[in-house]
C-alpha cells in the first residue's frame, strides 16, 4: 500500500531534469520560410532568476528555419545552452499565409505529445508575420508575456470580443465536417513606436506615422505594436477570410459566445448606448433538405449605458426596442451571408444538423458543407431592458 | 497447500471486482474500432459488465444450486476432471491475458505520455514488480488494498469529469447510432473478454471470500457501480471528442480537458490522474496475476502460489517487452475468440450444472420415498 501511495510522487524521478535547464517557451508563431517551408519563432519567457530576466526584457525570440518543426528545433537546441519545454506553450501563431495554403495542416500534423505540447494550445492568424509579431508582444515594460497572454484570455471570457479556439477545436472542426472555425487575428500597430524607436525619437523628434498603420484604424498611443482584432474564417483547413472586429461580435452573437458589447443608437433625440449580454444559448430549428434552413432565435439583455437624449428609458418599447432587434437581425443576416460567401460555417450550424441523424453513413451521405452552400437563415431577436433601476436610475 | 487467499468480506470483494472491472473497460476496451460506427460506447462499454454480470449471477445460481464451493469444482461437477481442466486453463490464460492487456495499457500510457524519452523497459521495470508484489502477498492483501483505494479512486474519477465540464456539448454524441444496436450489441459482447474473468476469478476463490453468496452480493455491488462509473465516463468522452476524432485518439480520458480554453487551476490534474488510475491498473493487474496463479496452483495441485506468480509475472514481464505489434496481434486474437471461448462453455456448464443438481435432487427425493 506504501508503494502505491508513493507511485504519484516518482513522476519526475525518470527524466529527470532542473528547471533552469529549460526555456519555456510561451508562444510558437509560423511564418513562410526562404530557404525552408517555415520560419518558426519562439517566443522564451525568461525566468526570474536568470541573468537575463535581471538585465533584459522580459522575453526573448528565437527564430530558425526549417522543413517542420523538429528540423528548426534541431539548428534552434544548437545555439542556445538550455531545452526548449513547451509544456507552457499557450499560443501557436500562425501567418495568414501559412494558414492559406495546405502549409497550414501539414504543420499542425507534428506530434504533439512527443513535445509535450498540449493540444489546447490557442491558434492566432497573424497579418504580416509572426516574427514581426512577437518583436510586438516583448516588451520590458511588460516583463511577464504569460501574463500578456492571460489578457487575451481576460478579453475572451469578459468582453467576448474574440472567438478563442484551440487546436482541438480546429481539428474537430476539420476532422468531423460539422462546423468551420472562427480564429483571432493578430495585427501589429506600426505606429507604436519600439523600445528602439523611441529611443531615437527622444533624440530626433517626432517622427510620422502612415495612418493606415494603426489599431483597427484607429490612433493609440502607448500599449504594445501587437494586438488581437477581430477573427479568420476557416473553410476547413483553409483561411477563407477575415471578419472585422463588429462582424465578429455579431459572428459570436450566433455563435452563442457572446458575453458583452457596447452598441449605440443615434437618431435626432440623441444617442443611446447600450449594453449588450447575451446570457442564453440561441434557440436554433433546423429543417434539412437540399437547401437547409435554420431559425435561430437570441434572448439579449441590454443596459443603458449612455443616454443623450434623456428619455431612452421612455421611448425603450415604442421606438428603441424595435429599432435595435432590426438592426441586430439585419446584422446578423449580413454576417451569415458573409460567412456562406466564404463558404464558412462558422456560425456553426452543423452541429444542429447532425442531431437529426440517426447513423453516421446518413451524416456522411447527406454531405453538410455541400448543402449548406444553399442554406438559408431566418434570425430573431428578442432585447429586454435589464434592470432598470441600477442601469438608469442609481447615479 | 499455501494458497495465501486469506479470508476478505463483500466490501473488499466489491471494490475489488469494481477496480478490475472499471479498469478494463476503460483502459482496454476503449480502441478505434469501437468507434467505427459513431460512439455508442456508453451502451457497450457498460454492456459488457452487464452481460458479465448475468453469467455471474448464473455461475453462482447454479454453484448454489449443486452445492459446489467454488467455480472449479463446479466445472467438475457438470463435465468431468478433463473438461474441467481445459475450462480451468482457459480462466488462468484469460485472467493472465487480462493482466497482460492492462498493464501493456498502462505501460505504453505513461511511456507515451509522461517519459517519452526513456524507453518501454524501464517503465516497465517500474511497474511489474509492483504487480508482482502485491500479488505474491495474497488475495486477502489485494483485496484490502483494493478497499482502501476504491472510494477514493471511484471520487477522483467522478471529480474527473467534473473539471472539463465547460467543454461538454451534447451535439457531439450525435449522430446517435440508433440504426446500429446489432453492432453495439456485438461491441458488448466482444468485449466480455475484458469482463468476464474478474468476474470468473471471484467466484474461483468464492472460499476466500467467505462462500458463494457473499461473493455473490460483492459481484453485484461491484457490477453495479462499474456499470454506472463507466457509462458516466464514456458519456462524457462522447460529449468532448466526435467519434471521428475517437477513432484516432489514444486513451481519450486523459485528455478530456483539451476542449478548455479558459485553463483553471485543474487544467493541468491529467498527469496526477494518470498516476491515480495506475494505482487502480497496479490493484486490478495483481488481481489477475493472482487469479491466474491461484486457478492454476489450486486445480494442478501446487502446494505454494508464490512460486507461481513469480514466475507469471516474469513471464507477464516477458510478455510486455515484445514489440508493439506482438501485443496488437496478441490482443486482437484474444479480442474475436475470448468473448465466446468465455460465454458458450461457463453458460453450458452453468445449465449442465443446474439440470444436473435438479435430476439429483429429485433422485435423491425418490430414493428417500423408496
Amino acid at each position: 500500500m506504501l508503494m502505491l501511495a508513493l507511485a504519484p510522487l516518482c513522476c519526475g524521478c525518470l527524466e529527470a531534469t532542473s528547471l533552469d535547464e529549460y526555456g519555456y517557451v510561451l508562444t510558437i508563431g509560423v511564418d513562410q520560410g526562404e530557404q525552408k517551408k517555415y520560419n518558426i519563432s519562439f517566443l522564451l519567457q525568461k525566468e526570474g532568476d536568470s541573468q537575463e530576466a535581471q538585465t533584459g526584457a522580459g522575453s526573448y525570440i528565437i527564430t530558425a528555419e526549417g522543413d517542420n518543426l523538429f528540423d528548426v528545433l534541431t539548428v534552434v537546441h544548437v545555439g542556445v545552452p538550455y531545452e526548449l519545454n513547451f509544456t507552457r506553450t499557450n499560443f501557436i501563431l500562425l501567418s495568414d499565409q501559412i494558414a492559406s495554403s495546405s502549409r497550414m495542416d501539414e504543420f499542425l500534423s507534428i506530434s504533439f505529445n512527443a513535445l509535450k505540447l498540449r493540444q489546447s494550445a490557442k491558434l492566432v492568424i497573424v497579418r504580416g508575420t509572426c516574427a514581426e509579431y512577437f518583436e510586438g508582444l516583448a516588451s520590458a515594460d511588460i516583463p511577464n508575456v504569460a501574463k500578456r497572454q492571460y489578457n487575451l484570455f481576460r478579453t475572451y471570457q469578459q468582453e467576448g470580443m474574440i472567438p478563442m479556439t484551440n487546436f482541438t477545436t480546429y481539428q474537430e472542426a476539420v476532422g468531423s465536417g460539422r462546423f468551420d472555425v472562427a480564429i483571432p487575428v493578430g495585427r501589429l500597430d506600426r505606429s507604436i513606436p519600439t523600445e528602439s524607436d523611441g529611443e531615437k525619437q527622444q533624440t530626433q523628434g517626432e517622427t510620422e506615422t502612415n495612418d493606415k498603420d494603426t489599431t483597427d484604424g484607429v490612433k493609440r498611443t502607448g500599449g504594445l505594436r501587437s494586438y488581437i482584432h477581430g477573427s479568420a474564417l476557416f473553410d476547413g483547413n483553409r483561411l477563407a477570410g477575415l471578419l472585422d472586429d463588429e462582424d465578429t461580435e455579431i459572428l459570436l452573437l450566433a455563435m452563442g459566445q457572446f458575453q458583452n458589447g457596447y452598441l449605440s443608437v443615434s437618431d435626432e433625440k440623441g444617442t443611446v448606448t447600450f449594453l449588450i449580454k447575451e446570457t442564453v444559448i440561441p434557440h436554433v430549428q433546423m429543417s434539412l433538405g437540399e437547401a437547409p434552413h435554420a431559425v435561430v432565435t437570441l434572448a439579449l439583455f441590454a443596459e443603458i449605458e449612455l443616454d443623450t437624449s434623456g428619455n431612452a428609458e421612455e421611448r425603450w418599447d415604442s421606438e428603441l426596442k424595435g429599432q435595435l432587434e432590426n438592426y441586430i437581425v439585419m446584422e446578423l443576416n449580413r454576417v451569415f451571408e458573409q460567412c456562406k460567401l466564404l463558404n464558412s460555417d462558422a456560425m456553426r450550424f452543423g452541429r444542429y444538423a447532425c442531431m437529426q441523424f440517426s447513423s453516421v453513413e446518413a451524416w456522411r451521405d447527406y454531405a453538410w458543407k455541400e448543402k449548406y452552400k444553399n442554406m438559408t437563415a431566418e434570425f430573431g431577436v428578442t432585447v429586454k431592458l435589464n434592470d432598470r433601476i441600477i442601469s438608469s436610475h442609481i447615479e | 497447500m499455501k494458497l495465501c487467499q486469506g479470508r476478505v468480506g463483500k466490501q473488499e470483494g466489491a471494490n475489488l471486482i469494481g477496480i478490475a472491472l472499471v479498469s478494463s473497460a476503460l483502459f482496454v476496451l476503449d480502441i478505434a474500432e469501437a468507434y467505427q460506427y459513431g460512439n455508442g460506447t456508453y451502451v457497450s462499454f457498460p454492456g459488457a459488465i452487464l452481460l458479465a454480470l448475468v453469467l455471474f449471477l448464473l455461475l453462482a445460481g447454479a454453484m448454489r444450486a449443486s452445492g459446489q464451493k467454488d467455480l472449479l469444482a463446479l466445472m467438475d461437477f457438470a463435465f468431468g476432471k478433463f473438461v474441467g481442466n481445459i475450462l480451468s486453463a482457459l480462466i488462468c490464460v484469460l485472467l493472465f491475458a487480462n493482466a497482460y492487456f492492462l498493464i501493456s495499457r498502462f505501460a505504453t500510457m505513461v511511456h507515451a505520455l509522461v517519459f517519452m524519452e526513456v524507453t518501454l523497459f524501464p517503465v516497465l521495470l517500474w511497474i511489474v514488480p509492483v504487480v508482482i508484489y502485491i500479488a505474491f502477498h495474497g488475495f486477502e492483501c489485494i483485496a484490502r488494498i483494493a478497499k482502501c483505494f476504491g472510494v477514493i479512486l471511484g471520487a477522483c474519477l467522478l471529480l474527473s469529469l467534473l473539471f472539463p465540464i465547460d467543454g461538454y456539448e451534447a451535439y457531439r454524441l450525435f449522430p446517435l447510432p440508433l440504426n446500429h444496436w446489432d453492432t453495439i450489441a456485438a461491441d458488448a459482447f466482444t468485449g466480455t473478454f475484458a469482463t468476464i474473468p474478474a468476474m470468473l476469478a471471484l467466484l474461483c476463490m468464492a472460499q476466500g471470500m467467505q462462500g458463494v453468496q457473499s461473493a455473490k452480493k460483492a459481484g453485484i455491488i461491484g457490477a453495479a457501480v462499474s456499470i454506472g462509473l463507466v457509462a458516466a465516463v464514456q458519456v462524457a468522452i462522447g460529449m468532448t471528442f466526435t467519434y471521428t476524432e475517437l477513432q484516432n485518439m489514444f486513451v481519450p480520458l486523459y485528455r478530456l480537458n483539451l476542449k478548455l480554453v479558459q485553463e483553471s487551476y485543474f487544467f493541468r490534474l491529467d498527469k496526477m490522474l494518470l498516476f491515480l488510475w495506475l494505482i487502480g491498473a497496479l490493484i486490478a493487474g495483481a488481481y489477475y496475476l493472482y487469479g491466474a496463479g491461484f486457478v492454476f496452483c489450486r486445480r494442478w495441485s501446487r502446494y505454494d502460489i508464490r512460486p507461481a506468480v513469480i514466475a507469471a509475472g516474469i513471464i507477464l514481464l516477458c510478455c510486455l517487452t515484445t514489440e508493439h505489434m506482438g501485443q496488437l496481434q496478441a490482443f486482437q486474437v484474444v479480442r474475436q475468440y475470448g468473448s465466446w471461448l468465455l460465454v458458450v462453455p461457463f453458460t453450458a456448464a452453468a445449465a449442465v450444472a443446474l439440470v444436473k443438481s435438479h435430476f439429483l435432487k429429485k433422485k435423491g427425493q425418490t430414493d428417500e420415498k423408496a
